[in-house]
């Protein structure tokens, strides 16, 4: 079976200065991964030049989705395509009510699979399953997208989008800031529940934290824009024992895997 | 016909690639010789010395290159 994403030699700049310098990395359906690695690393650079931000500069390799050249997409045709990205900054959308913002995005999706658009009615009834699902008030998707959201709603409002697209691989970049145990738990849990054998699910994170509620099948340390470090479950806890320094310290030794 | 081996050099990750492939460049890459996550190994006339290659690096994650599936 081949992979849902492959990345190889994937080598990014911003502004001339090269941000990552060789990552390969490849994702089976029904695997999560985690990307941690210290501040700076380039974390963040991976998820937006997977998400098409066109400051983020590929100089060489490539990033293959479901079998296609992800980085020739747009990045609307990337999202219609099946792939989800949460930012660390989400877009505030004054006017906009959640609901209406959820529905247009689950309708782009349907047209582009030749499907029609939801009705209001059958919208709703999917809506109210999934705030079922995710947990959250109902009275969220009334209110203006993000507009006056907390950390925690902004959260909430991110895995219910993920809950309604149904991603096949979905790339959420969580912040070191502002994620307190409250927002930990929505994205965990919704993590957790979202996960599925035909889907998959790359977490970027700075926080060891978050990976006491998730269990990923494979952990990556990114270093000075390259993955120095590939394992499983059992790296987030050496990780959070340890820091990085020890890994630092190995890269510089030398030290292979 | 030429194959070439790329292993990563800190993770369990290895792919034969065909010479001509674009991301193999003859075992050249794309990154003129930037990387410094891989190593490239042949060139190897048939695809069996490429695969028992692959294989002897022990990688866990090992295959063919998705670009030109050799
Ligand atoms: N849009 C940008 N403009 C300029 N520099 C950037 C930009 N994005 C990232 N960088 C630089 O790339 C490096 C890696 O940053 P980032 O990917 O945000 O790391 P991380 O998410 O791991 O903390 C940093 O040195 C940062 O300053
Ligand atoms: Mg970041
Ligand atoms: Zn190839």
């Amino acid at each position: 079976m081949s992979p849902i994403l492959e990345i190889q030699d994937l080598h990014v700049s911003v502004e001339e200065q090269e941000i990552l310098s060789g990552v390969n990395l490849s994702v089976n359906a029904g695997e999560v991964h985690a990307i941690m690695g210290p501040n700076g690393s380039g974390k963040s650079t991976l998820a937006s030049t997977l998400a098409g931000r066109p400051e983020y500069q590929v100089t060489a390799g490539y990033a293959h989705y479901r079998g296609k050249d992800l980085l020739e997409m747009a990045p609307e045709e990337r999202a219609r395509e099946g792939l989800f990205l949460a930012f660390q900054y989400p877009l505030e959308l004054p006017g906009v009510r959640a609901w209406q913002f959820l529905k247009a995005a689950a309708d782009a999706g349907r047209q582009h699979r030749g499907e029609e658009e939801y009705s209001a009615r059958d919208f709703d009834r999917m809506l109210r399953e999934k705030v079922k699902l995710v947990d959250i008030d109902p009275e969220l998707v009334r209110r203006s997208v993000n507009e006056g959201f907390s950390g925690g709603e902004k959260k909430r409002n991110e895995i219910l989008q993920m809950a309604i697209l149904e991603p096949t691989l979905a790339l959420l970049d969580e912040t070191d800031s502002g994620l307190d145990i409250d927002a930990l738990r929505i994205v965990s849990d919704g993590v957790n529940r979202l996960r599925r054998a035909d889907n998959a699910i790359v977490l970027v994170t700075h926080y060891q934290r978050l990976l006491n509620y998730i269990t990923p099948d494979r952990v990556h340390v990114l270093l000075d824009g390259r993955i120095v470090r590939s394992g499983g479950p059992e790296l987030a806890l050496e990780l959070e024992a340890q820091g990085y320094d020890w890994i630092k310290e190995a890269v510089e030794a030398g030290e292979s895997l | 016909m030429s194959y070439y081996v790329l292993e990563d050099l800190y993770t369990s990750w290895a792919r034969v690639h065909l010479g001509e492939c674009s991301s193999c460049n003859y075992g050249q890459g794309t990154s003129e010789g930037a990387s410094t996550t891989t190593q490239w190994h042949g060139p190897y006339e048939e695809r069996s010395q490429a695969f028992e290659k692959m294989e002897s690096l022990e990688k866990d994650d090992a295959r063919g290159c998705q670009l030109c599936n050799p």
